[in-house]
């Protein structure tokens, strides 16, 4: 049997990578054994990421900016994968723009448009132009992410458009799955439920959401928020050949919110 | 190690997935206990994997009868004192005998629930109290593409999965209080004695056909890709999944 959850001699891609869960992402990828690619928007923060990432896992990060609505810089960033590895195992899309907070009578186009453009826009192009490494050697593991807003509605609705696009990438997930099956890529999505991020810790501090903790809680059969680390560790599973006859799959971890 | 010290129970662990995840788990520091109906078979598994250097014990039950479950539970219960891992592997699927409801003899609906539902039920109600002396643990269910979409000719299987499936979430809400997390696998196309006897032997089975248009990855599954999934769920690398259900088909049913 294969060695299952080892990603030794492998190479990741995390878009989103500055904060959060994108660079537990990468985190886990690295202590996984992979050498990882970091990509955002603000390379000032990346590269303070990718300092405190190389001391903890000892392993080989690069860092590139990276607009993911923007087909030219998706394309620049792919580039550079080329010239630097020349080969792609794993592409994390993490990159989106969280919840909004207005009712959607209230937002604005161009609040809904880029949330679009982020999420569903930015997660296509990424697999366009990194999809062609993939797709030229034949092999690898895409993991897009989702939400459990993506199918169902959360107790604190609001705009729709971050579930909208949430939606979509799941949908993008599937039809791709049966697309480049033939290419030996596998193509997954994880759908996180309530994760202590660092904008989450910022949101539930706020005197304004007192109370939205406690709230969300018995809504969760485990009764508890999400560490970033466990939405990491789901990646390297989907990374590695642990998960070698999973594709389409979404991979719902949200400790039994949606089915409650 | 993932899951060292572990005291996992796996159903139907004799041949196919529950053989293959009782070798993985045993090696990944877990004593397996192999509860299969086949009592040479589950022998010859606790053997290979004692002769390993890993730790294992085999249980001759019949998941289909609930006193045969609720005393091999009992003598678990008594040399254990509680479980970390129910692995509910064990299930039939009948290519030859399942068929359309209209022409499904009732004897062999009977069969086919009593063994892929009765009897994960049962195993369940055994285990739950096994699982709260260790203060919580791991239930892992195993439903099929079935269960997920609809497969024509095998509406017993099918009627069974979808059951596992709505239980898994039932389950994942009435116990993840209690630190009891419960998953689910929906594999399809897995490799296994199973899957040769019911669809490989059939002559009109085009398997090069089905390999090129039914599934995207173009090739089987194994019993260690189901194996591999099942140590995932066993372990604290997926301790946030609860009520999840993880479809392991190659791409079978988006396609």
């Amino acid at each position: 049997m294969t060695n299952g959850f080892n990603l030794t001699g492998k190479v990741a891609l995390v878009t989103g990578a500055g904060r959060g869960i994108g660079k537990e992402f990468a985190r886990s990828l690295a202590s996984a054994g992979a050498d990882v690619f970091i990509l955002a928007r603000d390379t000032g923060r990346l590269e303070q990421t990718a300092d405190e990432l190389r001391r903890a896992t000892g392993r080989t990060f690069w860092t590139h900016a990276i607009n993911v609505t923007d087909e030219a810089s998706v394309e620049a960033a792919a580039a550079f994968v080329q010239k630097t590895t020349g080969r792609l195992d794993v592409l994390v899309n993490n990159a989106a723009l969280g919840r909004g907070e207005t009712p959607l009578e209230n937002t604005s186009l161009d609040e809904w448009n880029a949330t679009l453009a982020t999420n569903v826009t930015g997660t296509f192009l990424c697999m366009k132009h990194f999809g062609r490494i993939l797709i030229e050697q034949q092999s690898g593991s895409v993991i897009n992410l989702g939400s459990m807003g993506g199918s169902s509605c959360l107790k604190n609705c609001c705009t729709g458009a971050y579930d909208v696009s949430k939606a979509a990438v799941e949908c993008l997930t599937r039809c791709m799955a049966g697309e480049w099956g033939k290419y030996n890529i596998r193509v997954n999505a994880i759908c996180p439920g309530y994760t202590l991020t660092e904008i989450n810790e910022d949101f539930l501090a706020d005197p304004k959401n007192n109370g939205f903790l406690d709230k969300s809680l018995g809504h969760i059969p485990l009764g508890r928020w999400a560490k970033p680390s466990e939405m990491g560790d789901i990646a390297v599973f989907l990374a590695s050949e642990a998960s070698s006859y999973i594709t389409g799959a979404t991979i719902v971890a949200d400790g039994g919110y949606r089915i409650y | 190690m993932r899951i060292r010290g572990k005291i996992a129970a796996i159903t139907g662990a004799g041949s196919g997935i529950g053989l293959a995840a009782a070798g993985l788990f045993a090696r990944e520091g877990a004593t397996a206990l192999i509860l299969e109906k086949n009592g040479e078979s589950a022998e010859a598994a606790r053997k290979k994997i004692v002769d390993a250097g890993g730790r294992a014990e085999s249980y001759d039950v019949d998941v289909a009868e609930w006193e045969s479950v609720r005393e091999t539970f009992d003598r678990i219960g008594e040399t254990h004192g509680g479980i970390d891992v129910l692995y509910n592997n064990a299930s039939v699927f009948w290519g030859e005998k399942d068929a359309a409801i209209d022409i499904l003899d009732v004897g062999v609906l009977d069969s086919i629930l009593r063994i892929n539902l009765f009897g994960m039920m049962y195993c369940s109600k055994c285990a739950i109290p096994l699982l709260r002396r260790r203060g919580g643990g791991v239930i892992i269910n195993t439903a099929s593409s079935c269960g997920i979409i609809g497969i024509p000719n095998c509406d017993a299987y099918s009627a069974s999965k979808g059951a596992v499936v709505t239980l898994t979430k039932s389950f994942a809400v009435e116990y993840g209080p209690e630190k009891i997390r419960t998953n689910c696998i929906a594999p399809a196309a897995i490799l296994t004695p199973m899957v040769y006897e019911s669809d490989l032997n059939k002559p009109t089975f085009d398997e090069k056909k089905f390999l090129a248009t039914g599934t995207p990855l173009r090739r089987w599954g194994t019993p260690e890709d189901i194996a591999n999934i099942a140590l995932f769920l066993a372990s604290d690398e997926s301790s946030y999944l609860n009520g999840a259900i993880i479809v392991a088909d190659g791409g079978i049913t988006v396609s």
